[in-house]
């Protein structure tokens, strides 16, 4: 196994490992930790249990409300109030990105009777996590407090790493931050276009068989018919697979008929039929330049026309036709990205998806066109090996005589 | 002798060019016939007819008591007792030399993998290549190929043997090696068609020289016959054309 000491094999091959990994356990290599549990200390004070359940923070961007949503999209300065009612309120931290000012300031912010003006603690953050190191979690730690009682909220959030605004930055944070769902997109990219491939090969040989197939010698006028019809089927299937874009099939066979509940199934029906009509004829091509010398050698020996087929004429025509086959492989590679239409993941959706999180369009399309030249590029010299091999000579054996 | 093949007014035609006109010949068991002639006179024709490779346009052709021409017949069947060497070897180039000889007795007689191997080990020992019998059938030289050719059409036990021009593809230096194989299976009793134009291998080992020209037979017979005192004009010719070339 030479071949998988190429770096970009290799590469291939971690990338594979990893969703594998992830699918049998979900979350294990990402980069990124989850939200932590927010926990309130026990209380019976009616006056405290209103100010904790009432309390507002506010953000630093028009003293928006700071909802627990942007607490765990965090990645900018905000506000928290010191007083409720009769209820004063004391802050502190478990993260070193945040600076809490001790000397209290006055906002303006709207209440149900107008706006007011309340007393605040700026909190500023001093640090953001870098796309590394992905979302940092922190804890927030609020003691309410009146003349007889005094009890603690927690209040947690996460610091998230921010786009760099250069390009070579942005495609960095991009390619690092997303990075477990671009390896999402490119296996069901792989797993799309592999098995579409396969599968598409099996459709193939019978729809080379069916329009191959030879008339009796004394025919039947009812097998004449069935071998016209299957004949006319598979040139049929064929012209109509190859002349229409798998664009305009997926949305046939998933908007249209409404095939299968399943958009992944549905995608890979598409690919199979459509890479199937592609493969039979490269296959065709394969057969007819198999030497007739072959067919006649075989049928000479009693052999049948389909048992020559099956160890003469299509082991031939396969082997010929291999690395053509190969490299429909890697234009589905390419061509499943059409796919995104019915709503799969595969790799292109994915990258349009993450584009969409930061508007920054340009490193997301950027990343997605290396990811995919990579993966054509590695497929191309992975096939290219393998065709060597096959190609080897059946080892010699000594005579055992 | 019993008649083992009878062909009978066959005629052959490719579109409007007519290659066949008409030709009765009998070949009895245990008899080694060669067919010579100009080329394009249809004796490759005639020999691919015998074994239905090529439709006849019409005529009969019996053998083991069918018509095969004409009777709706187990073809596969019968082809299997008729055995064929063609002129550009035809070996399967996706099998290895021991392969190419087993593939036929256990795809169409069912013989399990061992017995075939056996026989087959055997088969290429007397045409002298049982030193490759895990080639590729691409890597062999033409005399070679051409060798384990004989084997493989002997290893389904044919009634008779059809030759095409079996040493026209080889180098002079190979030719030797392939007559000295057909030699042998002659001596053995094998029935043998041969279209050839080895007028020495004709003239030594044949029971029975046929000429044929322009789609007839023109004349048959014992080679000493044929060779020293051919009776037809166009024989004459013929064998004083290719025989100066020597």
């Amino acid at each position: 196994m030479k071949f998988l000491r190429n770096p970009f094999v290799m590469i291939l091959f971690l990338v594979i490992a990893l969703g594998v990994v992830n699918v049998i356990s979900p979350g294990a290599f990402t980069l990124f930790s989850t939200t932590v549990e927010a926990e309130v200390s026990e209380t019976d004070d009616p006056e405290l249990i209103e100010a904790m359940n009432g309390l507002v923070l506010y953000s630093e961007f028009n003293y928006q409300t700071l909802t627990q949503a942007k607490l765990d999209q965090l990645s900018y300065g905000f506000y928290l109030p010191i007083q409720y009612g009769d209820v004063s309120i004391a802050w502190s931290s478990d993260s070193s990105r945040f600076d809490i000012a001790s000397v209290p300031e006055t906002i303006p912010v709207m209440s149900q009777t107008g706006p007011i003006d309340i007393e605040v603690l700026h909190v500023q953050v001093l640090s953001l996590p870098s796309a590394l190191q992905g979302n940092d979690p922190f804890i927030m730690t609020a003691t309410f407090s009146n003349e007889l009682h005094e009890s603690q909220k927690q209040y947690t959030g996460q610091l998230v790493p921010v786009m760099p605004d250069d390009f070579w930055g942005g495609v960095f944070f991009t390619f690092f931050r997303y990075l477990s769902l671009f390896v999402e997109g490119v296996l069901t990219t792989l797993l799309l276009s592999l098995a579409g491939t396969v599968i598409g090969f099996v459709i193939a040989i019978l729809l080379v068989l069916m329009r191959s197939i030879r008339p009796a010698r004394h025919e039947a006028t009812i097998s004449r018919l069935l071998r016209k019809g299957l004949q006319g089927f598979a040139k049929f299937y064929v012209t109509i697979f190859r002349g229409t874009p798998m664009i305009v099939q997926a949305a046939f066979f998933w908007y249209g008929l409404g095939l299968f509940g399943d958009a992944m199934l549905c995608g890979l029906f598409v690919v199979s039929v459509n890479t199937a009509a592609y493969i039979a004829e490269i296959l065709r091509g394969g057969i007819s330049s198999v030497d007739t010398g072959q067919m006649e050698a075989a049928r000479s020996l009693g052999l049948s026309y389909v048992q020559t087929m099956r160890y003469v004429i299509l082991p031939q025509a396969i082997k010929n036709a291999m690395p053509a086959i190969g490299n429909e492989f890697v234009i589905n590679i390419k061509d499943t990205s059409v796919l995104s239409i019915i709503g799969i993941f595969e790799l292109f959706n994915q990258t349009r998806r993450i584009a969409g999180m930061h508007y920054r369009q340009l490193e997301a399309y950027f990343v997605v066109a290396l990811i995919y030249l990579f993966l054509t590029y590695t497929v191309t010299h992975l096939l290219q090996k393998i065709e060597k091999r096959l190609d080897m000579p059946v080892k010699e054996l000594t005579s055992s005589n | 002798m019993n008649p083992l093949l009878q062909v009978v007014s066959l005629t052959k035609e490719f579109g409007s060019l007519s290659v066949l006109r008409g030709i009765e010949l009998t070949i009895h068991e245990q008899e080694v016939v060669s067919i010579i002639g100009a080329s394009g006179s249809g004796k490759s024709t005639l020999l691919r007819c015998m074994n239905l490779l090529e439709e006849p346009t019409s005529g009969s052709i019996w053998f083991e008591g069918v018509d095969l021409a004409n009777e709706p017949v187990d073809l596969d069947r019968l082809r299997s007792k008729m055995g064929m060497v063609f002129q550009s070897f035809n070996l399967f180039d996706n099998l290895n030399v021991l392969d190419n000889v087993t593939l036929a007795p256990r795809r169409v007689l069912g013989v399990d993998k061992e017995a075939a191997e056996v026989q087959a080990k055997s088969l290429l020992e007397s045409v002298g290549m049982s030193d490759f019998l895990y080639q590729r059938a691409k890597k062999l030289s033409g005399g070679q190929k051409q060798r384990v050719a004989i084997a493989r059409a002997l290893a389904m036990n044919p009634k008779v043997l059809l030759f095409d021009e079996p040493t026209s593809a080889l180098d002079p230096e190979m030719v030797g090696e392939v007559l000295e194989v057909m030699r042998k299976l002659a001596k053995q009793g094998m029935t043998m068609v041969v279209v050839t134009h080895e007028m020495g291998f004709a003239k030594e080992v044949s029971d029975r020289v046929v000429f044929m020209d322009q789609g007839i037979i023109v004349e048959q017979g014992p080679p000493s016959k044929v060779f020293s005192q051919p009776k037809e004009e166009r024989t004459k010719e013929f064998l004083k054309r290719v025989l100066n070339d020597r």
